[in-house]
């Protein structure tokens, strides 16, 4: 997958959507990004600075210096607020009790800018650096950063914790050292407390690539240094970075006065499109109906006129990428059912089927109904008048937009036209999967073949498998076993992986339903998930105009045998949820779970997430669960940062497909959720007004 | 301090083969790759179309259009008109909708023109007088949002001569329009009939597309 284009404009460039590297960067405002350090946030060498990069900037990078590796995720949450997911390894740094060469050690950050910069003051910016989990890099800070002209920022700061551990010159209270639970839990009790110690640098801009940097850095590598690994003998570093035209970082740095570093960041942007509006063909004008025309109704008593309509239809869809399932036609209005499984906005595919009807319908008919159908069930309907699309084509979407009916396609639905169920899918492809955190193997990959089918015995009656053969790839040497005072309902998934090639992923029938108005509902059975078989049912209410929904997920399910085949382990449980969704409005969707999980713990999970018109999300969950903090183990509950990437913001041209990464901190047994193929709620909101509306630009595309 | 220990499942979509639509082949997936950016190629070829033959081959309304950024040339034909708005089309499947030649929007080109508020500079121009007026345009950004460019743009008549291009051949006056924004400006050029009609023109498409060249050669 890591394919490089360079394009012919060089406009942007792709390397990789996989895992912790995503390689994409879009290189439109990168001489607003500004320097990073080797944590992977904002910063000099070491330090960190206030500078923020432009909103929703998404960064990887990766250092190394004195047998220190750090990775790390950033993401501009806000544009005042930024956070980092790093994963660091050390070299020779071997705590007793662990049994391994390199100590591994995940850490979270946050930062927030309290001042921007203006002419006459610097910009501030307070942090929390490794504020989760168990504290190696833990340390808070309180920075101030200057730009003076255009080539020259000076920074000053004060550091706590291990920004305060060389040269303090004063103290708050005393620093706990003891860690809170089982590690994963913020250490509020640390924050801003022990030695308080200073830190500056500057950066100067040499040229519009190269920029010379310096510091005086506050750290003075305790931990490493008692191990023998590191020998502070000053606190200058000094660095260079090099930027190339996409944004893109890469520093050379010197520290302690006898290391030498390396590393590079690279920059990506959900909001900067490879090609803002994709390239795609044109869709079909609007026709115009000619004065008088809407009056001749002759057409009406002819019923080769109606067939014939719904056949030129469905011929001028497929063009579009768009599948004909029927078509309700009286004189004066026509309900088109359709599915899309073209435009990742449905938005682009309602507005070329209005078109394409404006074309075939005949003209006595004023409105278009057009009804999106997923898994055999409408959800939105959207009424236009035939009139506003002949006025309006030229006009600004949002035109349109105040003129289009939403509504529930409940029972108004036309029935699929004779012929096109049942229906059978299915899909050679391959694919490719990376785990990270192994400490006798930080990264692990398997790739290999999938086949998958799906057959629509009826519209809503879908028997759905996936085989999976594994080709290459070392995810099935996992050996590591985990210990866990639960059931073990998720902690055996190495021996899964090792046994299960090749593995039914999953097989079930599964029915679809709208019960009511504004109601869903899915009744699944079969073999899940790969690790579980059962039964599962869900209901969800989401009326078509409402940011809210509310749902409930009732399942009973039994381990599977670890060869993924068709037996079955004795541990069974009978699971579930009621869940709160809820669209902000702003770009930001928060997600409320309460119930019982796998390992039959209650308990809840929060999750929030930016999302983006385009598809792309960046967010971040959290699961707690009445398991104590001992049992469930280090991390002492489950959380986790998930990142989503539409195919098509990569490629530039239709594609309904996401790339979906997700860093979880730590597969345990608390708080473990089903992991099921289809549940409703994101199906369905892809169809309603909140959705529609966001994207609603691409309706004349 | 604890080790650490966490599985991460980045699941990627990768390109395949069947009969599900959802599923992108693998050969388009890659040709998809190769294709992206700006090429101009998917606008037509890029050696000039020969008049002649484009003349020959319909009988209805015909222009050429050059992009200044490539030099690729295709040639469009009309495929539907609403009111003073003329769609014409490459054989591909691109688009570009024009008022009375004045270009307002485009479709498949990248980075489209979605459509555009030109009147009070179409005013101007097909009357050949000299003025100020501003021009709308607007363009979907990275996240489908639209965003509108606004420009002040000042016209001034000029020589006037003959235009003579394919079955088009009048008397023309030259117009000129200078648009300016806060971030960009361009300089357009109309070749103005005196019944109005712009026969040959260089237009600004888009930030990424930059200016092109059109020519009427019929009506």
């Amino acid at each position: 997958m890591n394919k490089q284009d360079k394009g012919r404009t060089g406009r942007t460039r792709c390397l990789a959507t996989t895992a912790l590297t995503l390689l994409c960067y879009a290189p439109a405002q990168a001489q607003d990004i500004p320097s990073f350090n080797t944590y992977g946030g904002p910063g000099l060498i070491d330090m960190p600075t206030a500078h923020m990069p432009p909103d929703a900037t998404l960064s990887t990078s990766f250092s190394y210096s004195g047998g220190t590796t750090r990775s790390a995720l950033s993401f501009q949450i806000l544009p005042r607020l930024s956070g980092t997911f790093r994963y660091s390894a050390i070299d020779g740094l071997i705590p007793p009790t662990y049994t391994h060469s390199t100590y591994y050690d995940r850490s979270f950050d946050l930062r927030y800018q309290l001042l921007t910069e203006t002419d006459m003051r610097p910009a501030v910016t307070i942090g929390l650096q490794d504020f989760i989990g168990t504290g190696l890099y833990g340390g808070e800070y309180i920075v101030a950063s200057k730009t003076i002209g255009n080539r020259l920022s000076v920074t000053g700061g004060l550091g706590w914790g291990r920004l305060g551990s060389y040269n303090a010159i004063g103290s708050i209270g005393t620093r706990p050292a003891e860690v809170l639970g089982q590690g994963g839990v913020p250490t509020y009790d640390r924050w801003f407390r022990g030695d308080v110690a200073p830190f500056a640098g500057l950066s100067y801009k040499v040229t519009d690539q190269l920029t010379f940097k310096a510091e005086y850095s506050s750290d003075a590598y305790v931990t490493e240094a008692g191990y023998g690994l590191v020998n502070r003998e000053s606190p200058w570093n000094f660095g260079l970075d090099y930027r190339l035209k996409g944004g893109t970082q890469l520093s050379l740095y010197s520290m302690h006065g006898n290391e030498i570093g390396a590393m590079v960041t690279l920059h990506t942007n959900p909001r900067n499109a490879t090609l803002p509006g994709g390239s795609e063909t044109a869709p079909v004008p609007v026709a115009v109906r000619s004065a008088g025309s809407a009056a001749d109704l002759g057409w009406t008593t002819d019923p080769a006129a109606r067939s014939g309509a719904a056949s030129t239809l469905s011929t001028a869809l497929k063009k579009e990428g768009l599948t004909y399932e029927g078509l309700d036609l009286t004189p004066r209005k026509a309900t088109l059912r359709m599915v899309n499984n073209r435009y990742i906005a449905d938005a682009q595919a309602i507005g070329r089927a209005a078109r394409v009807m404006s074309r075939t319908m005949p003209a006595s008919v004023e409105q278009f109904v057009i009804i999106p159908v997923v898994n055999g069930v409408a959800g939105a309907a959207i009424t236009f008048n035939r009139r506003d699309l002949e006025r309006l084509e030229n006009a600004p979407a949002d035109e349109l937009l105040a003129r289009t009916g939403f509504s529930d396609g409940y029972a108004i639905t036309p029935k699929p036209d004779a012929g096109v169920y049942p229906r059978f899918n299915w899909s050679l492809s391959p694919y490719f999967k990376v785990s990270f955190f192994d400490p006798d193997s930080p990264v692990r990959g398997s790739t290999g073949l999938r086949l998958q089918g799906q057959f629509y015995l009826q519209p809503n009656l879908v028997l759905s498998g996936s085989i999976g053969k594994q080709l290459a790839g070392n995810q099935d040497t996992v050996t590591a076993a985990v210990p866990s005072a639960l059931p073990k309902v998720r902690t055996d998934y190495a021996r899964y992986n090792r046994e299960g090639d090749p593995a039914i992923e999953h097989l079930t029938l599964t029915h679809f339903g709208r019960p009511g108005q504004n109601i869903y509902s899915r009744v699944s059975a079969g073999y899940l998930e790969e690790m579980y078989a059962g039964v599962s049912g869900e209901l969800l209410w989401k009326p078509v105009d409402s940011r809210l929904a509310l749902g409930a997920e009732l399942n009973y399910v039994k381990q599977r045998d670890f060869d993924q085949m068709f037996g079955l382990q004795s541990y069974d449980v009978v699971m579930g949820h009621v869940s709160a969704y809820y669209d902000f409005g702003n770009g930001f969707h928060g997600q409320l779970d309460v119930g019982r999980y796998l390992a039959g713990d209650y308990g809840a999970t929060v999750s929030l997430d930016r999302e983006f018109a385009n598809g792309w999300r960046v967010g971040a969950y959290a699961t707690v669960t009445d398991v104590p903090f001992d049992d469930f183990g280090e991390g002492s509950f489950d959380k986790g940062v998930r990142v989503t990437v539409p195919l098509e913001w990569a490629i530039g041209r239709p594609s309904k497909k996401t790339n979906n990464i997700n860093i979880r901190s730590l597969t345990r047994d608390g708080g473990a959720q089903l992991d099921l193929q289809d549940r409703l709620y994101e199906k369905v909101r892809e169809t309603h007004r909140p959705d529609l509306a966001k994207e609603w630009g691409r309706v004349w595309r | 301090m604890k080790p650490v220990f966490a599985i991460l499942a980045a699941t990627v979509a990768l390109a395949g083969c069947g009969t599900d639509t959802g599923q992108n082949d693998m050969k388009s997936v890659l040709v998809g790759i190769k294709e992206r950016g700006l090429k101009v190629e998917d606008a037509g070829t890029t050696a000039a179309p020969d008049v002649g033959t484009m003349l020959a081959g319909t009988t209805g309304p015909l222009r050429l259009v050059a992009f200044d950024l490539d030099g690729a040339t295709a040639g469009v034909q009309q495929i539907a008109r609403n009111g003073a708005y003329r769609t014409f089309a490459t054989a591909d499947r691109r688009t570009i909708t024009f008022e009375h030649g004045m270009m307002t929007a485009t479709r498949g080109l990248g980075n489209d023109l979605m459509s555009a508020n030109v009147d009070g500079s179409l005013a101007l121009i097909r009357a050949r007088k000299g003025g100020t007026a501003v021009r709308i345009m607007r363009y979907l950004d990275g996240e489908n949002a639209t965003q509108t460019l606004r420009f002040d743009c000042t016209v001034k008549p000029g020589a006037t001569g003959m235009t003579a291009n394919g079955a088009v051949k009048a008397a023309t006056q030259q117009v000129t329009e200078y648009c300016k924004s806060d971030a960009r400006s361009f300089n357009a050029s109309y070749a103005v009939t005196s019944d109005g009609e712009i026969v040959a023109s260089h237009q600004w498409m888009s930030p990424a597309r930059g200016m092109a060249k059109i020519t009427v050669l019929r009506r």
